[in-house]
């Protein structure tokens, strides 16, 4: 059994922010979990300055974390911790934070209908953190159509 | 976050990159003493790189020398100092665009015989660099340092195996003849090959850009800088008395000047070793080639990457329309600035298609913009010591004056009357740098006039637009 007192959910797809913090809530609940973070980050193109606010990756950002935080608090009355960053890279991104954090537990999320070129960068991504974290990556993986 | 790794690869593969242009568009001028004025540009460079560290520092944000201007003096200048970076971000693209088929003619020897040609690729080059950057592909800063490590290596091994080979002393003694010859310039020459010679030392401001996504950027840009600063100037120490050794100054400007590193690689000999005979050009020279293509087009992307994020800095500050930063609903990249800038690009590189020598008008041009942009920046770093002295400056560079109470950095001073001299000569010296530049300049003046008065806004007056303004539109078709 994976036992974590903080826990980091790293939320990049809407269909997957339900599972993702349901799992968290429930190792969190199981073992010695004391915090959960919830964190989506808004990659900026590199054309672009950091700060630029996109109005549309925001909005669509604040509602997945809105949405993590209520199934936390109806699903399990459990409270987490919400974070919305943007970074040019989302994999050092994730690390950096769940180092300031000191979590020992990062779940991270693999959707498998996504287009082909998506699922380059996820697993782009997936593969830095689970390559250069110095905590526990939990992967979950959604099931492909029809299953 | 960017660390001194990837700050210093971004500054020296911008600045590094410049080599493979830089030595033969200086020879022309410089002949012989083409180390000698490249050392001499390499003195401005150090007071400005030092100047851009303590800004940079003070300020991590993206701008330049536009967001020191506006800090010390007002819009108006910090638009001047912008609009004519600008100006120098489409020179380096263009410029590095064009270089690509110079190299790429160890391959296609069309490239280097018809100017068409290669001014045609090199458009090509421009256009498949705008394309990739409205679609915004995602290239990593390991990417970039990778690079760099293989630019560095392939650099440091042309310079050991020049020096084993080809450095000749009494060579490049033989060219020194006061008063000027085939071989060695005039006064008038020398100075004009210093003042075009600043090409040698495009990209200072690509690492103050990344400034913003700096870990440290106070500790970390300044050292990355002074690092770049110190790499580039030891390698075109090397490189330009290595070329010179290698070949004479004529042979240099008639046969080389577009692709003065291959010229090295050319001239590489054959070695004897247990009884085989290896032909070290036949190995380095196609792998110069490919490499200057690959670093060349790097640089022109980040030349591409500059430019946007500059023009949505100016858009953010309303010094540029709204239209301009537009962004795209479907890839989120500054098309509209990609597009404008990339075609402008293309169209400085439209006198190639009719003559060659389009690398001297594109140094020329380079020179105009630079210097008067390195003239604000350091204009702006002395005001700001007497405007605002208590401000936490995490960097200073070595040596201060005392002027009326305010310690006013030396390297600012010497930088700012030496960039701003080199300026005037430009302006005095090359019709082609003087006639666009001003063109530009003047052009900008109107559409800053003309979009300030419009939106009721002073010439003078600090304004920030809120940026999710500038994307409204963006979100409403994002998702």
């Amino acid at each position: 059994m994976i036992e974590a007192s903080r826990i980091l959910v790293a939320l990049k797809d809407p269909d997957q922010v339900e599972e993702l913090t349901a799992l968290a809530c429930m190792l969190a609940q199981a073992g010695k979990g004391k915090e959960i973070h919830a964190l989506h980050v808004i990659q900026i193109p590199r054309s672009l300055p950091l700060e630029t606010e996109l109005t549309a990756e925001i909005d669509a950002g604040e509602a997945m974390l809105a949405k993590a935080q209520a199934v936390a608090e109806e699903r399990f009355d459990l409270e987490i911790r919400t974070e919305l960053l943007q970074a040019r890279e989302a994999a050092p991104a994730i690390l950096e934070e769940a180092k300031e954090k000191g979590v020992d537990l990062i779940i991270l999320g693999y959707n498998r209908r996504w287009r082909f070129g998506d699922r380059l960068l996820q697993a782009t991504t997936l593969e830095y953190v689970v390559r250069h974290a110095s905590c526990q990556v939990l992967l979950s993986v959604s099931p492909t159509k029809g299953a | 976050m960017l660390g001194v790794p990837a700050l210093y690869s971004i500054g020296y593969g911008n600045v590094g990159s410049s080599i493979y242009y830089a030595l033969g568009i200086t020879a022309v001028y410089a002949l012989g003493a083409t180390p000698i004025a490249l050392m001499g540009a390499g003195v401005f460079f150090v007071f400005t790189a030092a100047t851009y560290a303590e800004g940079a520092a003070l300020f991590p944000e993206a701008g330049g020398s536009s967001s020191f201007a506006r800090r010390a003096f007002n819009d108006l200048w910090s638009f001047i100092a912008g609009w004519s970076l600008m100006l120098d971000y489409m020179v380096t693209m263009a410029i590095s665009a064009v270089t690509v088929p110079f190299y790429l003619a160890y391959f296609f020897p069309l490239l280097k015989e018809s100017n068409v040609a290669s001014t045609l690729v090199g458009m090509g080059v421009m256009a498949f660099l705008m394309v990739l950057n409205i679609v915004g592909v995602r290239e990593t800063s390991r990417f970039n340092i990778f690079w760099v490590i293989l630019d560095l290596v392939t650099q440091a091994l042309l310079v050991v195996l020049g020096i084993i080979f080809l450095l000749n002393f009494p060579k490049l003694l033989s060219y020194v003849k006061w008063g000027g010859s085939e071989d060695w310039p005039t006064l008038g020459s020398f100075i004009y090959g210093i003042s075009i010679s600043m090409i040698a030392y495009t990209g200072l401001e690509s690492v103050c850009q990344m400034a913003e996504e700096a870990r440290e950027p106070e500790r970390m840009v300044p050292r990355s800088l002074m690092w770049a600063v110190v790499t580039v100037l030891i390698m075109y120490a090397f490189i330009s008395v290595i070329a010179l050794s290698a070949m004479t100054p004529a042979q240099l400007v008639s046969e080389w000047s577009n692709d003065p590193i291959a010229g090295i690689a050319h001239f590489l000999p054959d070695v004897h070793l247990a009884g085989l005979t290896i032909s070290l050009s036949k190995i380095v020279a196609p792998w110069v080639a490919l490499l200057a293509a690959s670093i060349l087009l790097i640089a022109g992307n980040v030349g591409l990457l500059g430019i946007s994020r500059l023009a949505f800095s100016l858009g953010q500050h309303q010094q540029l329309p709204a239209f301009m930063v537009r962004i795209h609903p479907k890839f989120r990249t500054p098309y509209i600035a990609i597009i404008a800038f990339s075609a402008a690009s293309i169209l400085l590189l439209t006198p190639g298609l009719f003559a060659p020598g389009i690398l001297l008008k594109l140094g020329d041009l380079y020179s105009f913009g630079a210097m008067l942009a390195f003239t604000l920046a350091h204009a702006s770093i002395i005001a700001l010591r007497v405007k605002a002295p208590d401000l936490p400056r995490p960097f200073e560079p070595w040596g201060n004056l005392r002027w009326r109470g305010s310690r006013i950095p030396l390297s600012a001073v010497l930088g700012m009357l030496g960039t701003f001299a080199v300026w005037l000569i430009v302006v005095v010296t090359h019709p082609w740098g003087r006639t666009v530049g001003f063109i530009w300049l003047a052009g900008g003046i109107v559409i800053y006039i003309f979009y300030r008065r419009r939106q009721g806004l002073s010439l003078t007056l600090t304004v920030k637009a809120p940026a999710p303004a500038l994307v409204e539109e963006a979100g409403r078709h994002g998702r």
